[in-house]
């Protein structure tokens, strides 16, 4: 039967593939395809999030699985593909504004799907259920955190919110697709944090400013490893499918 | 031992019907353990509504489990999680049941000596083998801690003055060392006395499944006890190579435990071992095997 979690090597493959794809970007910025760019980062992040909707629909409803998974994809689809989408618009204020609010809700998605996660294993971790009125809270202060600090500072927290309930979540799950997942939004979140950084220290500290064009890129790891990840994620989940009725009945 | 006897007393009569002692109570102790938990036990039931429980004995404690004509009754060292002991008891009164029925039995040797290996599985099983030499070897005379490596689990089980961290450390040190020589010992039942940079130790082996660390004083150690203690550990590790489980559980609910642990195998790589690990997590908050799994059931399937 098939394993329940990524092998090392298949783990070493995603790393592999979203680093060649990030090589891929920056070379067609640094020859000016930037064009290119954005369609191929386009690409990508619109199939990772149709498919991260797929994988959702083969978990059974209403289950902390299917939130999870079906928040990824909004995650991709909000703050990924909808940013680059507002590339093709000329900048405005206005526009500013509704790309800040889209990304918010990408985020907010995001970590109601893994507080999700965090609800359900923490109770058969520790049998204790204190956990999920904390949790609610973490959108809202989301929400809070995104009204009251410059919009790029206040990124780089929900950034380091992900990072850390995705580290939560990472520890309290056994070895096994659950934590897998969980474990790549914890490395995706440190780029993503790294890059929003950038981007603000590039406009507020003179010497950020060089390292200034690499932001993109950077910013496009967190999506390729996740929609990468859906491709292996829709595997194992179909074939796990196969057996659950089995695992139900014995 | 952190488990040191294990009764069935028959409530009608005051007495004891079976014992397995890992060497603790004397006769007359036990003996009037039995007559009291007998005498108290409708004064337990009425106020306290419940039909297991524990209480403290100095040092030690004594949990006990009413079922029908009988009183299942387990006394341990406090080191010991008190919901473990109670499950002991739970399980056992289970075993008991399936192998004599629920009135008073006739004892023949043979059915006496399957009903002990029975105890000791369970007992095992609950505890763990590398529990049970973490908390049984450190109070030996002399012994400044112990480390118990167990193989079967890669996991190591620490005792002793030092920090654990100190110990484990020190320990896996000598694992990479004397490790080979340990294991090609195994059979011959040896023990290994080597003098390292924290003084004098011994090593060695249970069976295939674990290696015993002890740190000891150069003066005014009890060899001998050591040597007891090992052996007994041998026993037990003899009892888990056959049967190979280390979590024992109960016949009632095997099926619910089966179908949980194949939706664990869904989610999970070692699913045994996760699920063993919420079972006791859930335990230790005061829940019954029976809703535990059940609980747990529900969290495995909001994942799914």
């Amino acid at each position: 039967m098939e394993k329940p979690s990524l092998s090392p090597i298949e783990a070493s493959g995603l790393g592999l593939i979203s680093l060649i794809y990030l090589w891929l970007q920056f070379y067609l910025l640094r020859t000016g395809l930037t064009f290119m760019y954005v369609i191929s980062f386009l690409i990508l992040s619109l199939l990772g999030s149709l498919l991260w909707a797929i994988i959702s629909i083969l978990h059974s409803r209403r289950s902390a699985a299917r939130a999870m998974t079906l928040s990824i994809g909004f995650f991709i689809l909000l703050s990924g593909a909808a940013q680059k989408l507002l590339f093709f618009l000329p900048p405005n204020f206005r526009l500013i504004q509704i790309s800040a609010l889209i990304n918010l809700a990408g985020y907010m998605s995001l970590l109601y799907g893994i507080s999700k996660m965090i609800a359900v294993r923490w109770f058969a971790a520790t049998g204790k259920r204190s956990v999920k009125a904390m949790l609610v809270f973490m959108p809202l202060f989301t929400l809070y955190l995104a009204q009251q600090s410059p919009i790029l500072l206040s990124y780089v927290a929900f950034d380091l919110i992900c990072f850390f309930l995705a580290s939560i979540g990472a520890l309290l799950f056994p070895r096994g697709l659950p934590n897998d997942v969980l474990a790549c939004i914890q490395v995706a979140a440190i780029p993503s944090m790294l890059s929003d950084f950038i981007r603000y220290g590039g406009k507020v500290i003179p010497f950020a400013a060089p390292i200034l064009p690499f932001e993109e890129v950077i910013a496009s790891f967190p999506f390729a490893l996740l929609a990468f990840l859906s491709f292996l994620y829709l595997r194992k989940v179909r074939r796990l499918k196969e057996v659950v009725d089995f695992a139900e009945v014995g | 031992m952190p488990v040191h006897d294990v009764l069935v007393i028959d409530k009608g009569a005051g007495v004891v019907l079976f014992r397995r002692s890992y060497g603790s109570l004397t006769s007359s102790q036990m003996n009037a353990t039995a007559g009291i938990l007998s005498m108290i036990m409708p004064l337990v039931e009425e106020i306290g509504r419940t039909r297991s429980g524990y209480f403290s004995v100095g040092r030690d404690f004594i949990t006990f489990y009413n079922r029908g004509d009988f009183l299942f009754v387990i006394y341990a060292r406090k080191e010991l999680d008190p919901a473990i002991a109670e499950k002991v008891s739970e399980e056992l009164a289970v075993a008991f049941e399936r192998k004599f029925g629920t009135s008073p039995p006739a004892f023949d040797v043979k059915a006496l000596r399957e009903f002990q290996q029975t105890v000791d599985r369970i007992v095992l099983g609950s505890v763990g083998l590398g529990e049970f030499a973490r908390l049984d070897l450190a109070k030996i005379t002399g012994v400044n801690f112990v480390a118990f490596y167990d193989q079967k689990e890669d996991q190591w089980y620490v005792n002793g003055n030092i920090p654990a961290k100190t110990i484990t450390k020190f320990c896996k040190g000598l694992l990479n060392k004397f490790g080979d020589r340990l294991r090609s010992m195994a059979s011959s039942g040896a023990i290994m006395k080597i003098q390292s940079s924290r003084g004098p130790m011994i090593l060695a082996p249970v069976e295939s499944e674990g290696i015993i660390f002890l740190g000891i004083r150069k003066e005014g150690v009890d060899i001998q006890s050591i040597i007891q203690k090992v052996e007994g550990l041998r026993n037990l590790g003899k009892i888990r190579s056959v049967s190979g489980a280390r979590s024992h559980i109960p016949h009632s609910i095997e099926p619910e435990y089966k179908a949980l642990l194949r939706i664990y195998s869904l989610l999970y790589s070692d699913p045994e071992k996760c699920l063993r690990e919420d079972i006791e997590a859930l335990r230790r908050q005061g829940y019954t095997l029976e809703t535990a799994l059940r609980k747990l059931r529900q969290s495995a399937k909001e994942l799914m």
